[in-house]
């Protein structure tokens, strides 16, 4: 689905990714390790073309994207929840909702109600500013928000940064859910190695702007190196 | 009696437009975060292209404020596209907007100068009638003024809060990053949005000219009384620019009342100043 | 020797170049007089204007340059001081060389009265906004006064300084006026390059761009900007009291109104902000295209303006400071990341 080959990446002048490859295949959740700096975030916005100048190959389905405009991506079936989820603080759930559709001129209903039926706790505070909100119930919006366009492929970063325990669980029960039952291909960046290894199919360890290992989660779960790096054992 | 409720009146009259004028600029900063301080030279420009669309050109009144209004939006968004969008964002001391803009005014005022020349040009009133009404007066004019510019508030209001292209321009405001990721043309907003705001000043200069009269230099009080607005307001605060207009409106009509038409400047301008001393988020504006 | 190298930035040849610039001025008018040059006197009067407006310039540069410091309101300590100096020699027939005494004092202490309200605010556009109502609140009140500033019509005619050792001082000959602004715009050039290179200097720069790393670096935020208003105005009310004396003209409209504003941020602007040869240069530079372009009256403020768009689009650091601007975007253009439009609209996202 995604083949990302060589791309670099400039902050103006400094570099912050080196060749980096990626690959990520239908129906699957990949997720991307590393610690802070090591350009999880800088890949993210890379993809979508904000922020980074770049070059090198993002194809999507045959397309390369590499020229395309961010805000073009939603139309091509790409969202991105950003880290720090990035809500709309002054506008209510519901705007918030309706935005994430913005891009879509299709009629939407069906996708809002399904959308609040995975959210009950957002049903519950359409009418109220999303500024206001508990930190998870905003990751929720947040999905909920980049669920409304109907995408193919979802990128979360950082769904778990700043939430309780128990929050950061669901949060990532509620990905494998939108990844097993809406057939949603998934790629999150996550600094909790242990859970995202847990939920992911496959997975890639960025450090340095550079991909250092990539393999199955599981295998690397069990791996030494990694065990050593982002796990703390 | 008579003296307070014709004061009152004629100062929510004034109100009105203040409230206008400023609305463009408290959006402009709330959206494109820049100041604009060629605010005052659209509203010139606004009501010169009204002064030849209906003096030289001679159509009716309502379609020459139509396309006095028009060709304002299209300038502003042809500037912004061309050369505003150029200069935001950018190191700097995040200020080249702020002297673009200047020297867009500059522009402006002298290429009005060059075309139009530096007498003042008139425009008749809309209807001449004068009512009176238990000793107050009320130039049917001045009644016409308040019609258009609170009209045109709600327009704004509607337009920001109930259209999808308002969510759109609330959404970039808020968050531009997030507003790219939607799937929102920010770089189209920023545009249409600096057009629109300029385009609201070019609606106070054409429903004024005919009580003000015209002149390249006209936009000049006009754009610091547009600044008192958005502070008192709140700078990027819609409704607050609403209320301070108004407030503003009334406050200046008393005071000229009390002390002479020479003061009625200086008590607002220092309005500002008290602002940044007791609230400088100003009335509606959220804390930083 | 050394020092004086240093204080170069271990340049000499910024060294030198600077002390060939200031002899030049020193000798223009000698070699003009000895050349007879039939127009001597139109000559030195454009270089006397360029030099009031490069030390005006320069005093603002450290408010805005140095210290980020948006205050659009040098003109009123120019006109204050210009104001004060004609109305003790207007009303108590006090000797204009006793403006240069008391009239900076003045503005001084209108610059820390200035300070006030500004040093609440943080942004630029607050601080803009601010300082153009104060601005517009002192040319109305000057205006309104009547009875004490004679309002509109303002004060003319007022006397020229004294004649001072044997010197003729009635203006008809321009040399000793061009000397007297010879003498303030040197001392204001040195004033300004040694707090730039003083302790202060530094700490206006970490101010300028970080107020709270430099406060917690035990930077003092509030008495620094105080003292710096202060400077700038008194060394802007030196230029007030000469403009007064030389012009003979104050109007509240020419003393205190945004026009005059809006060249000394065009001529910082253009030259390049926080340096002392970017103001200098910037005033020479457009006060001179200002007066050759005479015979364009019309278009004149509208090149001023397109120069000014030019240089912000263009050159954003200024003439003086765009040697490695220009440079720099040069190489982003040959090597192979060059930026393309989008990059530069998607950087723009980030702010």
């Amino acid at each position: 689905m995604l083949r990302i080959k060589n791309l670099n990446a400039y902050y103006g002048d400094v570099q912050v990714l080196y060749d980096v490859n990626v690959e990520v295949n239908d129906g699957e959740i990949v997720t991307i390790l590393g610690s802070n700096g090591a350009g999880k975030t800088s890949l993210m916005k890379t993809i979508c073309g904000i922020e980074t100048r770049r070059k090198g190959v993002i194809e999507f389905n045959g397309e390369n994207l590499i020229n395309l405009p961010a805000h073009k991506l939603i139309t091509r079936g790409i969202t991105l929840t950003p880290e720090g989820r990035h809500l709309f603080p002054e506008l209510t759930v519901r705007e918030n909702l309706l935005l994430g559709a913005y891009a879509i001129n299709k009629k939407i209903n069906d996708t809002y109600e399904k959308v609040l039926e995975m959210f009950p706790r957002l049903k519950e505070r359409l009418s109220q500013f999303a500024g206001t909100m508990s930190g998870g119930e905003q990751q929720m919006c947040a999905i909920g928000r980049a669920l409304m366009s109907n995408p193919t492929f979802l990128m979360l970063d950082e769904p778990s940064l700043g939430l309780a325990p128990n929050i950061v669980e669901q949060v990532f029960d509620i990905i494998k859910k939108i990844n097993k039952e809406n057939g949603i291909t998934v790629m999150v960046v996550e600094q909790n190695a242990n859970i995202a290894l847990q939920t992911a199919d496959r997975a890639y360890a960025l450090e340095n702007g550079e991909i250092k290992m990539s393999g199955d989660a599981k295998d690397m779960l069990r791996s030494p190196d990694i065990q050593k790096l982002y796990l703390g054992l | 009696m008579t003296v307070f409720l014709q004061s009152l009146i004629n100062g929510i009259i004034s109100g009105s437009y203040y409230a206008v004028l400023g609305i463009g600029l408290t959006v402009t900063w709330g959206v494109l975060k820049m100041i604009n301080v060629a605010h005052g030279d659209f509203y010139m420009l606004g009501a010169y292209l009204f002064y030849t669309f209906s003096r030289i050109a001679g159509l009716p009144v309502v379609p020459s404020i139509i396309m006095g209004v028009l060709g304002v939006f299209l300038v502003g968004m042809l500037l912004q596209r061309g050369i505003i969008a150029h200069a935001l964002g950018r190191e700097a001391f995040g200020n080249s907007p702020f002297i673009i803009t200047l020297a867009i005014g500059i522009m402006l005022e002298n290429i009005a100068q060059i075309i139009w020349g530096e007498n003042n040009r008139g425009v008749p009133y809309f209807n001449e009638t004068v009512f009176e009404f238990g000793g107050l007066t009320m130039a049917a004019q001045r009644l016409i003024v308040a019609a258009i510019a609170f009209a045109t508030l709600i327009a704004v209001m509607i337009l920001i809060k109930k259209t999808r292209f308002g969510w759109a321009i609330s959404a970039t405001a808020q968050d531009r990053f997030s507003a790219t990721l939607m799937g929102i043309n920010t770089n189209r907003i920023y545009m249409v949005t600096f057009g629109l705001a300029v385009a609201l000043a070019a609606v106070a200069g054409c429903i004024l000219a005919p009580i003000y009269g015209i002149n390249p230099w006209m936009g000049g009080s006009v754009q610091l009384k547009s600044f008192v607005v958005c502070i008192v307001g709140g700078l990027g605060s819609v409704g607050g620019s609403i209320v301070a207009g108004i407030l503003l409106g009334i406050v200046e009509s008393f005071s000229t009342q009390f002390f002479g038409s020479g003061w009625q400047n200086v008590i607002a301008y220092s309005l500002v100043l008290v602002m940044f001393w007791v609230r400088p988020e100003g009335i509606f504006g959220k804390k930083h | 020797m050394n020092r004086l190298v240093k204080f170069f930035d271990g340049s000499k040849n910024k060294m030198i170049l600077s002390a060939l610039f200031f002899l030049v001025l020193l000798l223009i008018p000698i070699v003009l007089r000895i050349s007879g040059y039939e127009n001597e006197s139109y000559v030195e009067g454009v270089l006397i204007l360029c030099m009031m407006w490069a030390a005006m310039t320069l005093s603002w540069d450290l408010l805005m340059g140095y210290m980020g410091i948006w205050s659009l309101a040098q003109q009123v300590f120019f006109g204050i001081a210009a104001y004060t100096s004609s109305m003790m020699n207007y009303y108590l027939g006090m000797s204009p060389w006793l403006g240069f005494l008391i009239a900076p004092i003045v503005a001084a202490v209108v610059g820390g009265l200035v300070a006030i309200p500004v040093l609440r605010l943080k942004a630029a556009p607050y601080i803009i906004i601010a300082t153009m109502c104060l601005g517009e609140i002192v040319r109305l009140v000057f205006t309104n006064l009547v009875d004490f500033t004679r309002g509109e019509l303002g004060f003319w005619q007022m006397e020229a300084f004294d004649d001072v050792f044997g010197i003729n001082m009635n203006g008809a000959d321009k040399i000793p006026y061009y000397y007297l602004i010879f003498i303030i715009f040197s001392a204001i050039t040195l004033v300004c390059s040694l707090i730039a290179k003083s302790h202060n200097g530094l700490a206006m720069k970490a101010i300028r761009d970080s107020q709270e790393a430099a406060e917690s670096l035990g930077v003092n935020s509030t008495e620094i900007k105080i003292k710096i208003f202060i400077i700038s105005a008194y060394m802007a009310g030196f230029c007030g009291v000469f403009y007064a004396h030389y012009m003979k003209i104050l109007t509240p409209t020419d003393m205190f109104s945004q026009s005059m504003m809006t060249e000394f941020i065009a001529m910082d602007v253009f030259g390049g902000i926080a340096t002392t040869r970017g103001p200098v240069f910037g005033a020479f530079f457009l006060t001179i295209i200002m007066e050759s372009l005479q015979g364009l009256d019309k278009y004149k403020l509208l090149i001023y303006a397109a120069i000014l768009m030019i240089t912000t689009l263009l050159l954003p650091n200024g003439v003086m400071n765009s040697s490695r601007t220009l440079k720099l975007s040069l190489l982003g253009r040959l090597t192979k990341h060059g930026r393309t439009e989008s990059d530069i609209d998607a950087e723009a996202g980030n702010g």
